[in-house]
Parts: structure tokens; sequence; C-alpha cells
């Protein structure tokens, strides 16, 4: 199982290049763990390439796993209604506030 | 990648400009001791708007600034702080500081703060001071009433969002309304993820997930559409209030469970009708479009060449015979008033109404009248009147000078006037209206009136006047705008340089127009601007000298003369006059002007047209008159370079270009070589 750490910024400045870093990880295949703790800055952009990912996943039968998720990652998820399908309903907030 | 935010930094500095314009207007309005609610939210949705947008943007300076603007005008709102005259004055202020730490920005300077700091402190210490005194009375109420006072005034909305292509690059993030309407009250969000692309397909930079979302808040519809408001135009939203009867339904399902799931029935409820409940906001602006005035003005040219190939294909057909001559010059005839019609229209695009400029002076006048101690009340009219862009955009500073003229020395002080029989409060009106194929604007004021006796003075003072020289009321208020005449007893910082006046008459004659002085003693000043409409066309009369044809602009033309052998005569210093009406006029003979061969140097054998620029009448010995026609007019500046005398060039029907004449430069023109001539 490999670990992929996310960066401090997903926003829309970001978003090619992490839609690029995601396809890579999801491309290397297995199982798969995402470490979010880094993230102190998220907005729709980012979140809605992780929701791909997980949508990706969830169709490749496999399921979106995280290490460690930030305070920021995880309340920008719960605000739009994205806690279940990125698998973040029953994380408890780590790393970077 | 990164994003190119510099053009929609533009459209948030032009609208937030035009939004401070409101907001300046709304704060005139607003008088000391009554918070009328209406005005208040335009102003808080001002200040709103600006700092979302500069937040959005980065700029820090102007986002912390409207944000305690915000919170002190939420005070306002609520009732909680009276607008005082000095606190609206602080507001006034603030408007100029945004504005010029906008501008700062916009133009990459370092900005000044200082100003904006105090200000910001200010507001802070009224809302500081407003929520001590509130505070106790405040936290007894909550406790006892909290829960069943506002629970029941909750209502809930369900609120449904879809983001257009360009909703997240204009810098609209959802996340960031959503947490705003979290802020509001109890918020439930439900993504639909339905129309999300593979990973790999999808456009990073468009939104494609949806929302829907029920809020529960006590606060006003107005709320919800505030936070939306950056957004609109770049998303589907509908705002509904949740169906009455019954108790706010909770979802079926709190949250969406495995991502393909089918959309939940908030979302399909509120879905259909986007468009019904589509936000109010900017409603009124929703049928016009921004046009850079350039694009304009390539239409205007390329109509006006149409124009003249219109004309010169009229010419051409003139000539031919035949039945099939016959239906080709009502062809002509149809495209004739077709293409007149495209001018009209697209002269028409370049209007704007003269309220534009008009709407600077209310907070002149609150301005001047407080740091004067007068009390003035100033009226507007015709606000609505439209006249050409360029027109409005130059007519500004001539007005603003004329205004502060009222005011300054028109208006008297309160006591002045009581003890004059008047009411205290001085009377300034702008005014205009069409009047032919002109604007009239009208600065009036029921102040004392000029002075004659010492305008005359002055003037003799100054050598304008011989001392012995009898003038009549026109004569002497035109004195007024001769170069370097003041009559301010001690000049103010507000006018009174005596750099004024002559300014204010050379703006005016530069666009075409002329200005007028009148005034009674103890009654008032009236000044009186004409201006053309526009400065694309002009209505000429054509006229030959030799083989040349010119084309005299209608407006300066008095009349033509055919003129008796021996009428003229030569005056040293002033070459050769003629008598018109018991006044002598100067002859311009327009062949020496421009070395042009004439048919006849007798001035019986041609025609002397009498024309008037800038008050002063002068003949034209000319060949004869052709014909009138509207002319486009092309710039000489930019096709070739500026001649004296010359206001422009037009292209004929025939294909051949002909100079249009700038009557005022012209006379300027032959004064000079008159003086050289004779010596003096």
């Amino acid at each position: 199982m490999s670990t992929v750490m996310l960066g401090g910024s997903l926003t829309l400045r970001e978003a090619t290049d992490l839609q690029q870093q995601l396809l890579a990880t999801d491309a290397a295949g297995g199982e798969l763990e995402l470490d979010g703790s880094g993230v102190q800055r998220v907005d729709t952009a980012g979140l809605q390439l992780l929701v791909a990912l997980a949508r990706r996943r969830h169709a490749a039968g496999h399921r979106l796993r995280w290490s460690a998720v930030s305070a920021a990652l995880l309340q920008a998820s719960a605000r739009l209604g994205l806690l279940d399908i990125l698998g973040l309903g029953d994380v408890q907030p780590k790393g970077a506030a | 990648m990164s994003i190119e935010l510099d053009q929609f930094h533009e459209v948030f500095f032009a609208e937030s400009f035009e939004a401070l314009d409101a907001m300046e207007g709304a704060l005139l309005q607003l008088s000391p001791g009554t918070a009328d609610s209406e005005t208040i939210n335009t102003i808080f949705r001002v200040a709103h708007s600006i700092k979302g947008g500069a937040g959005m943007f980065g700029f820090n300076e102007i986002a912390s600034f409207t944000h305690t603007l915000e919170t002190l005008l939420d005070e306002l709102r609520s009732g909680r702080i009276q607008p005082t005259a000095q606190l609206c004055d602080a507001l006034l202020q603030s408007v100029d500081e945004v504005r010029s730490m906008m501008s700062a920005t916009q133009q990459h300077q370092v900005m000044d703060t200082s100003a904006a700091d105090v200000l910001q402190e200010l507001f802070k210490q009224a809302v500081a001071e407003a929520s001590a005194t509130d505070a106790a009375p405040a936290a007894t109420v909550a406790v006892a009433t909290v829960t069943p006072a506002i629970a029941p005034e909750r209502t809930a909305w369900r609120i449904g969002f879809r983001a257009l292509p360009e909703l997240l690059v204009r810098g609209n993030d959802p996340l960031r309304m959503f947490e705003e309407l979290a802020g509001l009250g109890e918020l439930e969000v439900h993504v639909e993820t339905e129309g999300l692309p593979d990973l790999e397909l999808l456009d990073p930079m468009q939104c494609h997930l949806q929302w829907s979302a029920v809020l529960k808040t006590s606060a006003p519809r107005s709320s919800i559409d505030l936070i939306f408001e950056w957004a609109e135009g770049d998303c589907e939203l509908s705002v509904a209030r949740q169906e009455e009867g019954g108790s706010v339904r909770a979802p079926e399902q709190p949250a969406v469970s495995s991502p393909p799931s089918p959309p939940v029935p908030q979302a399909s409820a509120a879905a259909p009708r986007p468009m019904a409940a589509r936000l109010p906001i900017g409603g009124g602006d929703a049928s016009s479009i921004r046009v850079g005035i350039e694009k304009i003005d390539e239409l205007l040219n390329t109509v006006g060449e149409i124009v003249i190939t219109q004309s010169m294909l009229g010419q051409l057909a003139a000539g031919f015979e035949g039945v099939r001559a016959d239906r080709l010059r009502a062809g002509l005839t149809q495209l004739e008033s077709n293409v007149r019609e495209l001018q009209e229209s697209v002269m028409r695009v370049r209007m704007l109404p003269v309220g534009s400029v008009f709407s600077r002076f209310p907070r002149l006048v609150h301005d001047l009248s407080s740091r004067l101690g007068k009390k003035i009340r100033l009226q507007i009219n015709g606000e609505q009147t439209e006249v050409d862009k360029t027109v409005l955009e130059k007519i500004g500073d001539p007005l603003v000078h004329l205004v502060r003229n009222s005011i300054d020395h028109g208006i008297e002080a309160p006591a002045d006037r009581v003890a004059a029989g008047k009411s205290a409060e001085g009377t300034v009106r702008l005014d205009a209206c069409h009047k032919g194929g002109a604007i009239n604007i009208i600065i009036s004021d029921d102040g004392k009136g000029l002075d004659k006796a010492h305008i005359l003075q002055k003037g003799r003072e100054k050598g304008l006047v011989g001392e012995s020289a009898v003038l009549s009321d026109p004569e002497i208020y035109d004195l007024i705008f001769q170069p370097g005449f003041s009559t301010a007893a001690q000049a103010t910082d507000l006018s009174g340089r005596g750099v004024g006046m002559d300014v204010v008459r050379r703006n005016i004659t530069e666009l075409g127009g002329n200005v007028e002085l009148s005034s009674a003693p103890g009654a008032g000043t009236t000044t009186t601007i004409t201006l053309p409409l526009t400065l694309a066309i002009v209505d000429g009369q054509l006229v030959a000298v030799g083989e040349e044809t010119y084309i005299v602009p209608l407006v300066a033309i008095v009349e033509s003369l055919q003129l008796r052998p021996g009428v003229a005569s030569q005056v040293y210093d002033h070459g050769e006059v003629i008598p018109f009406r018991g006044e002598y006029l100067p002859i311009i003979r327009l062949h020496e002007m421009f070395g042009v061969e004439p048919h006849s140097r007798e001035l019986s054998e041609g025609l002397v047209m009498v024309v008037e620029g800038d008050g002063r009448r002068a003949g034209l010995f000319i060949d004869k008159l052709l014909g009138q026609q509207q002319v486009v007019i092309k710039s000489m500046e930019t096709n070739y370079t500026r001649i004296e005398g010359i206001g422009g060039a037009t292209i004929l029907g025939e294909g051949t270009v002909s100079l249009i004449l700038d009557i005022p430069g012209l006379l300027r023109m032959a004064r000079a070589t008159t003086r050289l001539r004779t010596g003096t």
C-alpha cells in the first residue's frame, strides 16, 4: 500500500497539477492511502478533484483511505457535503489546522 | 497553470467605482437622525460587495477597511447607532478613501492608508461604544427569550446551486459562499456528483458539482442574495422558501452515501425552476452590456465611410439615363435613408445622459457649503438629457468651476441672505435640455448677482477696458472670461485664482460650444452653456474659393451679403472693413489666408459671409455659396497635423477632400495678420 502526501494548498491555482498527481497516483494501482495532514488551503476546485478520484477508485472497486486529514480539509469537505463521498465521515482532524 | 486574473480585476474596479458612486449618492441622502433603512441597505450592499471582491482578489487593505466599514453599517442598519452629521461625513470620507485605495491598487502604486487607518479606528470605536451600551440590557433579554422568540422567526430556505463554466475562473468559490451561508444559520448541504466527469477527462478549471441546501435562518432573504451577488451570471441559483405547513422537513438522507447515487429529492425539487427564482440582483443592468468605446468609434468611422461612398454613388448615378438608371437611383435613395438611420443609431450609442456628470455635484455642494458655512440646496433637472460621450467627458471640469463660482461668489452667507430678505438657504440649479441640434446646460444661483461696477473697475485696472469706454452689460460680463481676470476680493482655495473663467470658455469653445452670462443684482447669476450634441458630424455650408471647396459650420454663419462696389473702406489698424448693422466688420479674404487663386478679387463680384466666433464677427470673402450638407468630421490631428484656422476635414461626394473652417481660430489668425501688416 502506498501513501500519497497531498500538498499544502489544493486550490484552483494548483488544480491542473493536482489532477496530474492524482491520476498518476491512481494509475499506480493497488491500495492507496492519502495523507491530507498538510493541507492548509483548499477550495471547491481542489475538493472536486478529490471527489473525482474517489469515484474513480470506487468504480474500480477500491475505497479512498486517509492516513491523516487536516482540520481545514475536513471542515471544507463538510461544508460542501462531501464527507461521505470522500470517506471522511468518521475521520478525526490531525496535522495542519 | 496560473490564472490570468487581470481582466477580472478590471471588471471589479469598474463595477466597484460605479458602486461607490451609488454609495456616495445614498450617503448624501442620509440625513442625521433619520436612519432610512432603504438608503442604509444600499450603502451596506456596496461595502459588502467591495469587501467580497477585494478579499477574493487579495486586496487586503481594501478588504480590511471595507470590513470595518461594513461592521459599522450593520450597526447603523440595526439602529444601534444613529447617523450623526459627524458620522455621515466620516462615511463620505471613507468613500474617498476606498476610491483612492482602489485607484492605487489599479495603477500598482503604493497606497497611503494613513487617513483610512484613522477612519477605521473611528468606526471601530463607534461600534465598540454601541455594543458597550447595548450589552448589558441585551444580555438579560437574550437569556430569557432567545429560544422561544427567535426560533419561530426562522425561515427555511431551499437553495439550489449549479455553477456555470466561468464561475471558478472568475474567482467565485462555492466553498466560500456556503461558508457564508452557514454563518447565517443552520445549513444542510447535499452535493450532486452526477455531472462530474471522470478524473482523467474533467476540466479542473470548471465546477462540475451541484448542490442543494436547506438553510434555516432568521436572516432576511437579502442576506442570502448578497452572498451570491458576485457569482451572479456565473451560476444557476434558486432560492425559495420551504413550503409552509408542517415543520421544516429534514432531508431524508442526511448525507449522500455512495458517489453515483441519484439526486436527493430536494435537488430535484429545486432544480427545475432555477430561472424563475433567479436573484433580483442587478436586474436593471441585465439588458445592457459594456462595450469598449474604441469599438463604437470604429463603427462610427466605418459608417462615416459608408455615408461618403453612398453620396459618391449618388452623384455618379445622377448622370445615368434610362429605366434601369431610375431603378438604380430609387435603390440609392433607399440606401441613403438606411445609412442615415444607421449613422444616427451609432451616434446614439455614444450618447450618455448628462446625469453622470451632474452626479458629482451633490457631494461638491455638500462639502463646499459646510466648509464655507453657507446653506445651499442643489436642484438638478434634465439629467436624462443625452449628449456625446466626448462632450460629456470634457464638460465636467468647466461645470465644476462654474458651480464652485456660484457657491463661492454667488450665494451669500445665511445672515446676509436674511438681511436681504431672502431665505437663509441659497439655491444652485443645474438644468440640461436639448435645443435644436444642441444641448443647453444652465447653471443658475439665487445669490447676489454680478457686481457690474466692480467688474468694470477691475477691467480698467487690468487694462482690459479703456478709461472712458462705455460698455453694455453683456460686454461687462464678457470681461470675466478674459484671461487673467479675477473679481474675488481675496482669492480662496476654491476659486478666484483668476485662471478660471477664460479656461472655462476656452474648453467650451474647443467643443464647438459657447457660454453666456446673465445676472441681476440681488437675484442671482445664470450661466448658459450651449454645446453640440456630437463632435462627429457637423451641419456645414459649402463655399467655393477659386477651385477649392471649404465648409463653414452652419452655427457660425450669421448671414451672407452681396456688396455694392465701394462699400468697403480701409481703416488704419483694422485693415479692410464694411459697415454692417451699425458696426464695422473686418473682412477676411479666404483666398489670402489660404493662398488660393480666387475667381474674383473685387468684393462686389463675390460674396461676403458674416460669421461669428468667440463673440466676435467678421466678413469672410468668398467666391460663391454651394450646397448645405451634413458632413462627417475627420480629425486633422490624427490624419495629418493641426492647422490653425482649420477644424477638420471631410470627403465630399465626388471624392475630394474639403477642409472644415474653424471660425474662432480663423478670426484669431486674421487679427494676428492684420496687426502684423499694419505694424501695431
